[in-house]
């Protein structure tokens, strides 16, 4: 089951208004020197005129100058970037691999999407935040990667498909949407998907509003179509509790993977499978074209 | 928010220990029985690896000792692991002083800790041919090891084998 009208209308109006202000193509790598100190802090920011916040992390090994990759972390519904940084651990991940970690912060604990006019442009603030770490910290503008959990997966999700310009991959855990109709160029989707969720069913739900109803293979199907895959899908099976479902083919190299876990609930696992770390080996394969 | 263990996966790493344990309690007999004698070999590596999501390709370089062999070069040009299922297959040829080689595969099972750096790896190997005294050589056993990245794409280790392989010399 494909995403509804209401939803597609949605995502168009926000993908006419985000994207001319938000699809900018990464500016040509400069000499950089931005000296910040490493460890975590709380950033303020002014986005559509309301005091927002987000959680920066900047590795031990940043020396000002050379640029690093950055990972956009976004927190499931009612949760916090302080929690999702505790869950996801990318930070710990960052400290040795060497890139910045934003752990963003929705307004009121909910991402607004699907986008409704009446609540905060959140395709805007992450958009502003990356522009203003851009001013704090020499970051790679080529590798810069969204994921998040649940609602901040669905947010990731969005964001795929409204700042494909800006992003190199998206890795969306336990919630990936496909928020058609999706313009821009391909990009690489990695998802995470327990079979036993019963929040935000694999197979989709029925009865709980337009939202819900896509499943999670036909997400999957949507960004295939969008990165020009081989339409087949390919389901690779083996003895244990990992499944992937892919598609071949993907223009621009733009692959599409799905990591199933049997049994997992509504879960970012570190366990069954390492979610953060096979994530950070997904995104560092990919970087935008310069 | 509760994980647990899936049973296919449980019973998956049963079964390895049963697997492995009977291969130990086994090996001793089954050297008697077809001319296999011990054999234990250890070695330094160093390693550098280029990603291709989800795998990772790495080529090997070591040094060290082999019952047999003596001090022993070794090196992989062809060790591919899955960084989903963390499977790892490899071959690695085992080259004596005197040029004598020893050809093994393995297949391990690998724990990567990015916080820390580190690798660890553990499972089985077998020897499917050589030259010199180790013409026709076959055998087996358990392989363990550990690596560490120094930079993103290269670093160090060591492995160590632990098994049986044909008499040297028995087979030419």
């Amino acid at each position: 089951m494909r995403v509804s009208f209401v939803l597609v209308a949605a995502v168009m109006i926000v993908s006419i208004s985000s994207v001319a202000q938000a699809q900018r193509a990464p500016a040509a790598a400069a000499a950089c020197n931005l000296a910040k100190a490493s460890g975590v802090v709380e950033q303020q920011l002014m986005s559509g005129q309301l005091q927002r916040s987000y959680r920066l992390f900047v590795p031990p090994m940043y020396d000002g100058h050379t640029a690093i990759p950055l990972v956009l972390d976004m927190h499931g519904s009612g949760g916090t970037s302080a929690g999702q940084a505790r869950t996801s651990g990318f930070e710990d991940v960052a400290s040795r691999e060497g890139f910045a970690v934003a752990s963003l912060q929705a307004d009121g604990g909910r991402w607004n999407v699907p986008v409704q006019d009446n609540r905060p442009d959140d395709v805007k603030y992450v958009t502003d935040v990356i522009d203003q770490i851009a001013t704090l910290l020499c970051i790679d503008a080529s590798r810069i990667y969204a994921t998040g959990f649940s609602g901040g997966a669905r947010m990731a999700s969005l964001l795929g498909c409204v700042l494909n310009a800006r992003l190199a991959a998206i890795a969306p855990v336990s919630g990936l949407r496909w928020p058609a109709p999706c313009g821009g160029r391909p990009i690489p989707v990695l998802t995470f998907h327990g079979l036993a969720d019963p929040q935000n069913t694999y197979a989709g739900h029925a009865d709980r509003g337009a939202e819900w109803v896509e499943s999670v293979p036909d997400a999957l199907a949507g960004w295939a179509g969008h990165n020009g895959c081989q339409p087949s899908v390919i389901l690779e099976d083996p003895e244990g509790p990992l499944s992937t479902m892919r598609y071949a083919a993907c223009r621009d190299g733009a692959e599409v993977r799905m990591i199933r876990i049997d049994g997992l609930g509504h879960t970012w696992t570190r366990k069954e499978v390492d979610t953060t770390v096979v994530m950070w080996q997904f995104f560092k394969s990919h970087s935008l074209p310069r | 928010m509760q994980m647990r263990m899936p049973a296919k996966s449980l019973g998956r790493i049963v079964l390895s220990i049963v697997l492995l344990a009977a291969f130990a309690a086994a090996a001793p007999l089954s050297a008697a029985n077809q001319g296999q004698v011990p054999f234990h070999a250890s070695f330094a590596t160093i390693f550098q690896s280029t990603l291709a999501f989800p795998e990772i390709h790495v080529t090997v370089q070591g040094v060290g000792q082999a019952d047999h062999l003596g001090r022993t070069a070794t090196f992989s040009n062809n060790q591919v692991g899955n960084l989903i299922t963390n499977q790892t297959t490899a071959t690695y040829t085992l080259i004596a002083a005197n040029g004598d080689r020893v050809v093994i595969q393995d297949a391990t099972t690998d724990h990567l800790d990015l916080g820390a750096g580190t690798v660890t790896f553990v499972g089985t190997y077998i020897v499917v041919g050589g030259t010199g005294r180790f013409a026709g050589a076959t055998g087996g056993g358990i392989l363990v090891g550990s690596a560490r990245f120094l930079g993103p794409g290269s670093g160090i280790g060591q492995f160590t084998l632990n098994g049986t392989i044909s008499s040297p010399g028995s087979l030419k």
